[in-house]
């Protein structure tokens, strides 16, 4: 066939770059470039022995020149935060030089903020993501595709909830706590859990190329159904065989007042440490290229990385949870009580997900049977 | 005693991490020239370890002025860079593995004698105390008749090379099994021998695999057990050797920490023994590349003899054993994306 779109994957070897590679790879109608920034986490795209090209998208020339030649771009890439913006705003530029004929851009819910607004339901709920969070950077992300898309550059965001399936780290992140006795249901786990199987995702990248709206702002991108925090603890309780019951439950208000430790040196240096400014001076001075100092730094890092975030609360009033013993995080997710529609994805997408979010379960309890062996008849061996 | 003059052949990361270190903390090692493509890469490791090292891009240039050459260069490589230190009588250190095939292990061999010359090849972590410690707790039957193995390594990506040579098939030769499963096949070699009989799976499809396992049976003579090697390049495994005896486990974590533990089966009780209170194997845990190091310069001074330590033999077993377990290999299918 002439005159194929050429798909430019920048970041394809990310969790949802990979399954999209895996998606375009045999499809006749198009053709891929395979973008990465480094062949370091290239190895689940490798195994196809297709071609890559190496860009950086903080760097203009390299990443001009990957999205040379391409119709369209997709952008999976992840920066550092202090980053994000300036990494988009190379790629925005280089696909309007490259005449690119659609920009597909991955945003996030977190954009809605850590406790959003029963608005957020629909996309134009309000941005309440805290300035400098994940959500704020990816919101800043969403204006600078806008005012493209407003420019002449047919743009369009996909907005994603945890994005879930094989490799999906939420899905890791649960199993590791419910195994650890450090997963907490909150108000029984009623809330929703808003999930996107990579797959469906991938589909959505997928119809977004070819769409003919395109208005630049966001759509929601999830699995469409009513899967809550119960459920998704009840499948993986099956998992690992253990009772649904034995897991904590605790009320939102307990949720609500959980924080982390007061402040201690210790805590201090650790977000010194992760300061993205920093973090990237340190990379590239020369002092870290010492092999001595490279290596103590390495050590001071491993020591805090395995120190854990407490809570300042040691008992649940109600429940007599041990609230110091559970991970915030996953018991903070669980606030978020809005189940955000796909509407706006079926009229101008005719998204239909693929996989439902209990699917998407099963799906990634072959992937960690098959790849950590999980049960076989070396399991016990290992992990006794 | 005169020092080991030492050639530098490729100026990449493991040279970076593991070799530069190891000759500067060797008081029988010199370092004398960095050889690479690029005088970049040379002058950057000249520059991050303020070294007085001449540096070029042809070993020929140092005929008779060193002694042994470390071969850091992408695996295809390896095979023309050991011949041509042979014709020049340097002995040699090359990165794991030996070669990408067979026959180019055996051209090795057959050079490498006629020219009197030492192979050693950079199994490093058969240096570990820890490791050789097991080793003897498995000759000695401390434990009994061995059982069931698990040896495995995975990372969730990692490990860049420079030259980026793990893009290409042609040059790395193999992936996650090649970079990973390398080391636990020599270990598996070296404690149990050959097995019997091997199976293999990986997801490589036209490329190189993310993920393999190899799983060996071992029935011959008093040998009755079997046990699998696991590498992925995709997802975090706990790494070490868990090997699994009649009357208990030896385990040995690797990298970051090597220790070696035993876990005893006594009735129905699991008593867990740290075998870190022995001081003699803690000494020198840590410095494998650096006991690596002092092995080549034992063998060039004493003669060219297998030791407990490091085997050319079993280096070449491990590229034949690669090579059939590529040749017998099955999908190890990893279906989880629609449409694959």
């Amino acid at each position: 066939m002439e005159n194929k779109p050429k798909i430019c994957i920048i970041g394809a070897s990310g969790f949802v770059g990979r399954a999209l590679v895996e998606r375009l790879i045999n499809k006749d109608e198009v053709e891929i470039k395979a973008v990465i920034r480094s062949p370091g986490n290239a190895w689940p795209i490798l195994r196809h022995g297709i071609e890559l090209s190496i860009a950086d998208v903080n760097d203009n020339d390299s990443i001009e020149k990957a999205i040379s030649g391409c119709t369209h771009v997709i952008n999976l890439s992840l920066s550092p935060l202090n980053l994000l913006t300036q990494g988009l705003t190379n790629i925005i530029n280089a696909c309007k030089k490259n005449n690119i004929t659609r920009l597909v851009h991955i945003s996030s819910i977190t954009v809605y903020g850590d406790l959003p607004d029963d608005k957020s339901k629909y996309e134009s709920g309000p941005v309440l993501a805290k300035k400098k969070s994940y959500g704020w950077y990816k919101a800043q992300q969403d204006k600078l595709i806008k005012s493209a898309n407003e420019n002449g550059l047919s743009s369009i965001v996909l907005c994603p909830p945890h994005i879930t399936g094989a490799y999906g780290r939420v899905f890791h992140s649960v199993m590791e706590a419910i195994k650890n006795n450090k997963f907490a249901l909150v108000e029984n786990g009623k809330y929703p859990c808003a999930l996107v199987d990579v797959n469906n995702l991938c589909l959505a990248i997928e119809l977004s190329l070819f769409s003919e709206k395109s208005d630049g702002s966001r759509i929601f991108i999830t699995n469409g159904d009513n899967y809550t925090w119960y459920d998704l603890a009840n499948q993986f309780c099956k998992f690992l065989d253990k009772e649904i019951d034995e897991i904590p439950r605790i009320t939102k208000n307990e949720c609500l007042d959980m924080k982390p430790d007061l402040l201690t040196v210790k805590n201090l240096l650790i977000q010194v440490i992760k300061i993205p400014e920093l973090k990237n001076l340190i990379g590239k001075s020369a002092i870290f290229k010492n092999v001595m100092i490279k290596n103590s730094l390495k050590y001071v890092n491993n020591l805090f990385s395995k120190t854990k975030h407490r809570n300042s609360y040691v008992k649940s009033k109600q429940t007599s949870v041990d609230l110091a013993s559970l991970e915030i995080n996953l018991c903070k997710q669980q606030l978020r009580n809005v189940n955000h529609q796909i509407d706006k994805a079926k009229d101008e997408l005719s998204y239909t997900p693929i996989y439902n979010s209990s699917e998407s379960v099963e799906i990634f309890i072959d992937y960690y049977s098959k790849l950590y062996g999980f049960n076989s008849e070396y399991w016990k061996l290992i992990n006794d | 005693m005169d020092k080991i003059r030492i050639a530098l052949i490729g100026a990449g990361k493991i040279a970076e991490s593991a070799h530069v270190p190891s000759i500067l903390k060797n008081e029988h090692a010199e370092l004398v020239v960095i050889v690479d493509r690029s005088s970049g890469r040379s002058k950057d490791l000249i520059n991050t370890f303020r070294l007085k090292t001449a540096h070029v891009e042809d070993i020929s240039q140092y005929k008779g002025k060193v002694d042994a050459a470390i071969i850091c260069t992408p695996n295809d490589t390896h095979v023309d860079i050991c011949l041509q230190c042979f014709l020049l009588g340097i002995h040699v250190l090359v990165e794991k593995p030996l070669s990408n095939t067979y026959k180019d292990a055996l051209l090795i061999e057959k050079k490498a004698n006629e020219a009197n010359c030492i192979v050693m090849v950079g199994y490093c972590t058969r240096f570990w105390p820890s490791v050789q410690k097991a080793k003897h707790l498995l000759n000695s039957k401390h434990l009994g008749n061995i059982t069931k193995f698990v040896f495995q390594f995975g990372s969730a990506g990692g490990w860049a090379p420079v030259s980026n040579y793990i893009l290409s098939k042609e040059k790395s030769g193999g992936g996650a099994f090649i970079i990973n499963g390398s080391h636990y096949l020599d270990r598996m070699i070296d404690f149990f021998g050959i097995p019997s009989s091997f199976t293999y799976l990986d997801d490589a499809i036209k490329g190189v695999e993310a993920n393999a396992v190899a799983e060996f049976i071992y029935n011959e003579g008093e040998q009755n057990f079997k046990g699998i090697i696991r590498a992925s390049k995709t997802v975090n495994l706990k790494s070490g050797c868990f090997i699994e005896c009649e009357n208990g486990t030896i385990i040995h974590k690797d990298w970051e920490e090597p220790v070696l533990s035993i876990k005893y089966n006594l009735g129905n009780e699991v008593v867990k023994l740290s075998l870190d209170s022995d001081e003699s194997f803690l000494r020198k845990r840590s410095d494998m590349y650096l006991l690596q190091l002092d092995e080549l310069i034992q063998k060039i001074r004493n003669g060219n003899k297998d030791t407990d330590f490091s085997s050319f033999k079993d280096s070449i077993t491990n590229v034949k054993m690669t090579e059939s377990l590529y040749n017998i290999k099955k999908p190890l299918k990893c279906d989880w994306y629609y449409g694959e």
